[in-house]
């Protein structure tokens, strides 16, 4: 496509332009960032919240929630609502989001309920049941259709005590716009609404099987997960961006943060990982060359996790180990 | 250093790392000097007035310094980051503005290097160019401003603006086309 002519209107900022306004931002360096009053309503609600509750509640609460996120993230067994939540995207990447556990206690004694968040017009089309022990990483894998890998590094002391596979999982969700304004409006939330044209659009979701194998060493368990991608089926009139700003206003970031953050996300691959705002820490890592995500417990030493895809498969190994361990271990996949 | 080097340790992703005080400046102004041309050049095709441009792109750059705390290399490349916020700030200017700016007053910047006669040339084809643009559909003038303007891919594109990347494609496709026969 000859395009040349679209280039005419570029043109260069005057040089008085460029150095008065880095001038100008210079002066604001000396401010720092945004005053904390000003930041996402994440942190000081969350910091807010534990000022009112009692240590060991806190401790309790903040505990349950670093595990049930491992677990979340960890693809354990069948929780359709968590799934299906999970399971909205193809994964390429991961992102952690911190998520205000307060915040989410407002939405019930659920908490992150995707049936409550999307309506409750889920079917389960395939469960599987319970995951099923096999004997060999070979009937693993006939079991999963995948080629079963196993870290060729494993901590010292540490040996398999079992290998189990849980089958495909499948369910239909329906949109209904009423019952998530209705969330939204529990959390007094009323400055964005539902996309239109939600009610009534159907999403499938697919979970293909997952092969966990879990090595032990006494108490200490470390356990390596992989799986082909989920994926979801969406319409493509779907808005999934403005979706997905709703559920970042949710789960607690404030108005201007989850705009942006929904308009630069990639929501088709990538796999949104909460992790409680406060009680936990992440950062990016790199497996193989691909972008993988690192969450730990801040107050736990024993949840930690390791998150990377990889043509196609996703995988995941949690446990308790040093974090140069768990990141050798990952690694050594092979 | 990199550009992306520079982000990574001028704008950390996490908000607890980003809590330290940028100490920096010198990345701070390798960032500064590599993004500003894209989002300057963003508001020409967007906006399309001179004057407004300067504004335009410095209110973002100090939306984006006030909120670089925000900024998460694990999401977005800096520069998608900074043209989101560029992206809102037009949207705002035409909230409050509705009108679009003097197409004249979006002609070249002259410059010393070029001669009268280039100058008048290339300016003639500024006006035409700013004038076939304002007879765009605001997301048909957005997509051309952050592909031709800000420089940026059909997938980059896609992201920000919540459409797909084969719409993107077949969009700037359709526009440039149609310009082309016109222009």
């Amino acid at each position: 496509m000859d395009d040349e002519f679209m280039y005419k209107l570029r043109g260069t900022p005057s040089a008085k332009f460029v150095d008065s306004l880095r001038q100008r931002l210079g002066e604001h360096e000396s401010e720092g960032f945004e005053a904390p009053g000003s930041e996402s309503v994440l942190e000081d609600s969350a910091a807010s919240g534990f000022s009112r509750t009692s240590k060991s509640t806190r401790f309790v609460m903040i505990g349950a929630a670093v595990a049930a996120t491992l677990v979340l993230f960890a693809f354990p067994a069948v929780r359709a609502s968590a799934q299906a939540f999970l399971n909205l995207f193809r994964v390429v990447n991961f992102t952690a989001v911190p998520v205000n556990v307060d915040r989410l206690k407002q939405l019930g004694p659920s908490g992150l309920d995707v049936r409550a968040l999307i309506g409750q017009q889920i079917e389960v089309l395939a469960d599987p049941g319970p995951p099923q022990t096999v004997l060999t990483l070979g009937d693993a894998a006939q079991a999963a259709g995948i080629p079963v890998k196993l870290p060729s590094v494993v901590a010292p002391g540490l040996v398999i005590v079992r290998t189990e596979v849980e089958g495909e999982h499948e369910a239909r969700v329906i949109g209904d716009t009423a019952k998530l304004t209705d969330v939204l409006n529990a959390l007094g939330i009323t400055d964005v609404r539902p996309p239109a044209g939600l009610d009534g659009q159907v999403a499938t979701v697919r979970v293909p099987p997952i092969v966990r194998t879990v090595y032990a060493n006494g108490s200490q368990e470390v356990a390596f997960i992989q799986a082909r991608s989920p994926e979801v089926t969406l319409p493509a009139s779907v808005d999934l961006a403005a979706l997905g700003e709703i559920g970042l206003r949710i789960v607690g970031f404030d108005a201007d943060q989850a705009h942006t953050l929904a308009q630069t996300i990639d929501w088709r691959g990538t796999l949104i990982v909460p992790v409680p705002a406060g009680a936990s820490s992440f950062r990016q890592v790199d497996i193989h060359g691909n972008r993988g995500l690192f969450v730990e417990s801040t107050e736990r030493s024993d949840l930690k996790a390791v998150l990377w895809s990889e043509n196609g498969l996703v995988y995941g190994m949690t446990g308790g180990l040093s974090d140069a361990l768990m990141l050798q271990m990952a690694e050594s996949v092979q | 250093m990199s550009v992306d080097k520079a982000v990574s340790k001028v704008w950390p992703w996490s908000a607890e790392a980003a809590r330290i005080p940028v100490r920096d400046a010198d990345d701070w102004d390798d960032l500064y000097r590599a993004q500003l041309p894209r989002v300057y050049n963003f508001f020409r095709y967007r906006v399309g007035c001179t004057a407004d441009v300067e504004d335009l792109t410095a209110t973002t750059f100090e939306k984006a310094w006030r909120a670089r705390h925000r900024y998460r290399h694990d999401i977005a490349a800096f520069s998608t980051w900074l043209l989101t916020i560029a992206r809102r700030v037009a949207i705002d200017h035409f909230r409050t503005r509705c009108k679009s700016a003097p197409l004249e007053e979006a002609a070249a910047v002259p410059s010393p290097d070029r001669t009268p006669e280039q100058d008048a040339g290339l300016r003639s084809d500024v006006d035409r160019l700013a004038e076939l643009l304002a007879k765009l559909s605001p997301r048909e003038r957005e997509i051309l401003a952050l592909k031709y303007g800000a420089d940026m891919t059909n997938r980059d594109i896609a992201r920000i603006t919540g459409l797909s990347e084969s719409n993107v494609g077949t969009i700037v496709h359709r526009t440039v086309k149609d310009l082309r026969a016109r222009w």
